[in-house]
């Protein structure tokens, strides 16, 4: 065995009792409260974040298709060529647009999915989150609400519901009013996205395309879902030379840009703060150190005297560091992911979760890469970083000033 | 007078002195020390004995002049051969033993063996426990030995590596009489033994009156005895 190791170990071993024992354990419970921290942070907050991507493109496309010139004219057609190639999972016709929903004597706001009840769940989990009915009710006149919406409107199966068009249709008497459309509740919907929830609506695309006169067959915007959901660039070059010119295409991570890099951002900014707990507990590693070489003054004598290189004498306290962190980071990171693994078991709910919050439980993702790598060795660096120094000073005492300071 | 093997020419040291000039101690030892000889130095306290011992060892570099060792000057050597030098060729007993208090006596002696190499030398640290006659004390802590005990302990350590020179530094200076008589005893036996040079700094008249060469540091210079 290596002697630097040897003897590193039994100075580990020997700070039985006394401050500097006291200093070492301040030491390693901060390294292990912050690696804690990070990990099960993080870990909620890459939850949050695959929550809400599986929301986000779950009721919505991962490619969408549309046209600088009003709807696509042959959705259909499209649709079945471009489910041709490789790698491709789906294409459905979808059209939306904001609508007003009348309740009585009010008005409220709302948007209008015309779909494809045979092919929508062919790019969205629209049939996953019908908690009642079914995706071919919408058809012959029916619609499928949010949740929300059912709730602030107090409707239920089978009741009406009146949409007015943002277009108008001149009377016989020259009047003009807007077009409206009575359709019945045939199922509700529930994302656990409180917006959606609360403002969406589905009906058949041919009830859409006759409340907007956007003509027969057409759709504003062809939905695509795909494999690979983070390769939507490579898709896009393979769909684009089928599509006639004048069509566009946007992914999922363009239409959420702001959403995703507002998390990214949060999740950076949050690493940071919370490595700060490792960094402080690496100023204490420096005064463990320090305070060890003080009292090992006179064995840092004897081992030059013995023949040890001033390297040999550094790498012995700088592993005293790399105990202090090791330790702290494994203890740190087993408390971590047992917490994590914990809230994902026990489904921990949020107060407020669902109207306040969107989500109703605390979602938990642990990411061992880079996450879990990326804490133990930004742990373990720091510790050796901050061993360095005083692990160096021990390594320029002069050996006769040491054995004389006794 | 055999080729020696260690030598020392002109040693000058000095040392600052606050609001005063440099203290000179040591000023101008010329030592040439043969293999195998035993070559003892005696001196009031603050004579600088010991400073030469350092500096003869090359834990300490003098302010002018040189030490070579097989011909080689120290000086020239990087802190890695220094070390090696030490670890190797050179064994070091002092007044109080330095024992490391974390490591059992059979862990000291096997010290310097695992500083040079990783796969130490447990049957010659084993060997020479028994020659100091503490075998039986092989896994007690330095807390759980005497006085006389640790300093045989120490000769142990120093000689593990089979140095070619011991430098001892007043190594029954804390001990007994009968314990200093039994220590030094032992370390002339082993030393002998083995063939190893021995340069002993002491008090002890009669002990350094045993030396094949015996010397007195007086006002920074040697005299011949």
């Amino acid at each position: 065995m290596r002697y630097q190791n040897f003897l590193a170990g039994r100075f580990y071993k020997s700070k039985k009792g006394g401050f500097l024992s006291f200093i070492s354990f301040i030491s390693v419970i901060g390294i292990a409260v912050g690696v804690f921290s990070l990990i099960v942070v993080l870990s909620v907050m890459n939850g949050f974040t695959e929550d809400l991507t599986e929301k986000v493109i779950g009721t919505k496309a991962h490619i969408y298709i549309s046209s600088m010139y009003g709807g696509i004219k042959d959705p259909f057609g499209t649709a079945e060529r471009i489910k041709k190639l490789p790698g491709i999972l789906g294409a459905s016709p979808v059209s939306s647009s904001e609508i007003m929903i009348r309740d009585g004597d009010s008005v409220g706001g709302g948007i209008l999915f015309g779909i494809d009840p045979e092919s929508i769940d062919t790019v969205t989990d629209f049939g996953k989150y019908l908690i009642i009915g079914e995706p071919r009710d919408i058809k012959d006149g029916g619609a499928v609400i949010g949740s929300e919406l059912a709730l602030e409107l107090s409707a239920g199966i089978n009741d009406k519901i009146t949409l007015i068009s943002p277009n108008v249709k001149v009377t016989p008497s020259g009047a003009m009013v807007p077009k409206t459309v009575e359709l019945t509740i045939k199922g509700v919907i529930k994302t656990g996205m409180y917006e959606y929830d609360k403002s969406f609506i589905y009906a058949d695309l041919e009830d859409f395309n006759d409340l907007f006169d956007t003509g027969k067959g057409t759709a504003t915007s062809l939905y695509v879902k795909i494999k690979d959901i983070y390769a939507t660039r490579r898709y896009m070059d393979m769909i684009s030379p089928l599509l006639s010119p004048g069509h566009y295409m946007r992914d999922w991570i363009d239409m959420n840009h702001n959403l995703f890099t507002a998390l990214k951002t949060e999740k950076f900014v949050m690493g940071l703060i919370l490595f700060m707990i490792i960094f402080v507990a690496g100023i204490n590693i420096i005064n463990t150190i320090v305070m060890l070489v003080q009292e090992k003054r006179k064995e840092i004598g004897i081992l030059r005297a013995l023949g040890s290189r001033s390297s040999g004498i550094k790498r012995i306290f700088l592993l005293q560091g790399a105990y202090i962190g090791a330790i702290g980071t494994a203890i740190g990171a087993f408390a971590g992911i047992i917490t994590v693994v914990l809230i994902d078991v026990l489904n921990i709910r949020i107060p407020g979760g669902g109207v306040v919050y969107y989500l109703d439980v605390l979602p938990v993702r642990l990411k061992v890469l880079p996450d879990i790598l990326v804490i133990i060795a930004g742990a373990m660096a720091i510790s050796l970083v901050f061993s360095l120094l005083p692990a160096s000073w021990a390594s320029r005492i002069d050996p006769i000033k040491a054995i004389r300071h006794e | 007078m055999n080729e020696a093997m260690l030598a020392l020419k002109g040693i000058v040291r000095s040392f600052p002195v606050a609001g005063k000039e440099e203290l000179e101690v040591l000023k101008g030892i010329d030592l040439e020390i043969a293999r195998g000889k035993f070559v003892s130095i005696t001196g009031i306290s603050g004579s600088g004995k010991s400073t030469l011992l350092h500096i003869a060892g090359g834990l300490d570099s003098p302010t002018r002049g040189d030490v070579s060792f097989n011909g080689k000057l120290l000086r020239e050597l990087s802190d890695a051969e220094q070390s090696e030098l030490r670890n190797t060729n050179f064994g070091f007993i002092f007044q109080f033993h330095y024992l490391i208090k974390e490591l059992t006596a059979f862990e000291n002696i096997l010290l310097p063996s695992m500083i040079k190499n990783p796969k130490e030398d447990r049957e010659r640290a084993g060997l020479l426990l028994e020659e100091v006659g503490l075998y039986a004390r092989k896994d007690h802590y330095p807390n759980q030995l005497s006085g006389g005990e640790l300093q045989r302990v120490a000769i142990a350590r120093a000689l593990v590596n089979s140095p070619r020179i011991i430098f001892a530094d007043e190594p029954t200076g804390e001990l007994d009489n009968e314990n200093a008589e039994k220590v030094f005893r032992m370390l002339l036996d082993i030393t002998g033994k083995y063939e190893h040079s021995l340069l002993l700094v002491t008090h002890n008249r009669e002990f350094a009156s045993e030396a094949d060469e015996s010397y007195r540091l007086h006002f920074g210079l040697l005299e011949k005895i």
